[in-house]
């Protein structure tokens, strides 16, 4: 005959192994009876989301990752980002020199909200750059909160927070 | 004493729900700040941060300092809008009109599903930067042709055939580029004429979007009392408006529902486009789930849009942010407006609180809607009913609820 704890233990184990079974069929079951339609498949898969950091940091001068002898800086001539309202970004290296020069020429931007996993609904006109610095026209962040702003060259990046309010 | 000492262990383990309804009032019922400026932003009348910023006609004329002409000319606009809103005559098979689906028992809106489409309620309509729930329209004026074109609703063909704007004398204020400068409404309403349009239907889509532009504000709601209470703070002597669980509703609604993100603002609407997983009808075309993808491309073909307008330049055509993205609907009169989503696929507001409790996968592109940790619901049953409890309170008292 079985001790108790022999018996609690086996029990408990069999009660596991049958919820992840039964999630397993669960699962494979909607994901048949779904029955996706696609059309313009993108990315059905949910995309990973960040939690934000208890402290956003909204510093606008930073180093460049992978870059250390470069700053990078960020301004608002239209001032902060406000909630639906259009802004530009100049975004600023320095010391000005062949290699923040080359480091801007590809800079990319990518403008996103971490805590939803999407970007903005425009798309910005990225300037020629002039100096040591590019501009960034017509951004427009569609929805409140954490938003963050991206930049890479090559093996070099940066990114800024921007915490917009809901009015 | 073992096996009743296993049944316990049991139940304790797999027998207990995952939520039980509570059976108190909340003896807290104090807002938080931000609370407070969620509801104070709701109030009828509250500026709204995604306003259309070009100038609406008739109001804006009226509002200006301009001509007795002008003025009359656009009160006897808004008149003739009107009577052509209600005018069967006008459709190819005199059956049709604007209000036939635009019901005003009905919030202006519909039970009927067009095409695979809802039919949108038209309070607030003239301050949305885009119209229709893929955002197909830049303007009242531009929205208008879409209707009124359909062979499955008015029918009529606009096209022009055999005589150029040059042999009729007419002109088209166009840009150095050949671009038609239709920036405003207003520029909209003062041409006689617009390229490749027949000048009646112009007539009547300038009409009949004087007159859509004056149904700005619903009913008040029993959620306007409650704001206007909580923003003079004359809650604690205000009479119940909102039940118990229509606080709770309030509660969730701006916190662990998340819905105020996208609901907010005066017509609980910021315009935007989101694509939160709506699942497709049976009837709905494959190509209409694209949702703002599509949209984008009809505007580029509609006659009326804004082409020199500073926002067509970060349009994001061909980007695949705009995929399954459909515009937030109002909450405004929520009770009258069934069915719910873009594509109707919802008759009760509980089946569409229950889809952002689950949050599925979205067919097309990516759903932003919010999950729960795990995959799991996002909300539990009861905070589900309490947000349905406090979305009743956004209709008007009076009138036909369907919900």
């Amino acid at each position: 005959m079985m001790h108790l704890k022999t018996r609690l233990c086996v029990l408990g184990m069999t009660a596991v192994a049958t919820a992840v079974t039964v999630e397993v069929v669960v699962n494979v079951l909607s994901l048949i009876t779904a029955a996706p339609r696609s059309v313009v498949l993108a990315d059905k898969r949910q995309k990973a989301t960040e939690t934000r950091p208890p402290n956003l940091d909204l510093a606008r001068e930073r180093p460049m990752e992978g870059a250390e002898s470069l700053t990078a800086t960020v301004a608002f001539p239209r001032g902060e980002p406000r909630l639906q309202r259009p802004f530009d970004v100049i975004f600023c290296l320095k010391p000005d020199s062949p290699e923040s020069l080359k480091t801007l020429a590809n800079i990319d931007m990518k403008v996103t909200m971490p805590e939803h996993a999407h970007g903005m609904m425009v798309v910005p006109e990225r300037q020629k750059p002039r100096g040591a610095c590019v501009v960034y026209k017509g951004l427009r962040l569609h929805m409140a909160g954490w938003w963050r702003l991206d930049f890479r060259s090559e093996g070099a990046k940066v990114s800024f927070h921007v915490d917009v309010p809901a009015s | 004493m073992r096996k009743r000492l296993l049944g316990i262990l049991l139940f304790a383990a797999f027998g207990v729900p995952q939520s039980l309804p509570t059976q108190s009032f909340p003896e807290d019922t104090a807002l938080d700040r931000a609370q407070i400026e969620f509801l104070a932003s709701a109030l009828l009348g509250a500026p709204f941060s995604g306003a259309r910023k070009a100038p609406e006609f008739p109001s804006e004329l009226a509002s200006e300092t301009v001509t007795a002409h002008a003025t009359a000319h656009a009160t006897d606009l808004v008149a003739k809008g009107q009577k052509a809103f209600h005018d069967r005559s006008l459709s190819v098979q005199n059956n049709t009109s604007c209000a036939d689906c635009h019901l005003a028992r009905a919030a202006f809106s519909s039970p009927r599903v067009v095409d695979g489409r809802g039919v949108p309620s038209l309070y607030g309509a003239g301050v949305w930067r885009f119209l229709n729930a893929d955002g197909s329209a830049d303007s009242l004026v531009s929205q208008a042709l879409g209707p009124l074109t359909h062979p499955l609703e008015m029918g009529v063909d606009c096209n022009e055939t055999d005589t150029s704007p040059e042999q009729r004398g007419e002109g088209v204020s166009k840009n150095e580029r050949g671009q038609t400068n239709l920036v405003t409404d207003r520029d909209r309403a003062s041409h006689g004429h617009v390229a490749g349009i027949q000048t009646h239907c112009t007539e009547f889509l300038q009409a009949v979007a004087a007159y859509v532009n004056t149904l700005t504000l619903p009913p008040p709601a029993p959620l306007d009392v409650f704001a206007q209470a909580a923003r003079r703070g004359t809650l604690p002597t205000l009479e119940p408006v909102l039940s118990h669980s229509a606080l709770r509703g309030l509660k969730a609604f701006t916190t662990t529902a998340q819905c105020a993100r996208c609901h907010f603002g005066p017509y609980l609407s910021n315009g935007e486009f989101h694509n939160v997983g709506v699942p497709a009808t049976p009837e709905e075309r494959p190509e209409k789930a694209a949702g703002r993808a599509q949209g984008l491309e009809r505007l580029a073909q509609n006659p009326f849009r804004c082409e020199t307008c500073e926002e067509w330049k970060h349009l994001p055509r061909g980007r695949t942010v705009a995929v399954g993205a459909f515009k937030t609907p109002t909450l405004r009169e929520l009770s009258r407006t069934p069915p719910y989503m873009h594509n109707g696929i919802y008759q009760s507001i509980e089946a569409a609180v229950e889809h952002y409790a689950m949050a599925p996968e979205a067919i097309v592109g990516t759903s932003e809607a919010p999950r729960g940790p795990r995959g799991e619901r996002l909300f539990s049953t009861q905070t589900q009913h309490d947000i349905h409890s406090f979305l009743l309170t956004l209709s008007s008292v009076g009138g036909t609820d369907r919900r």
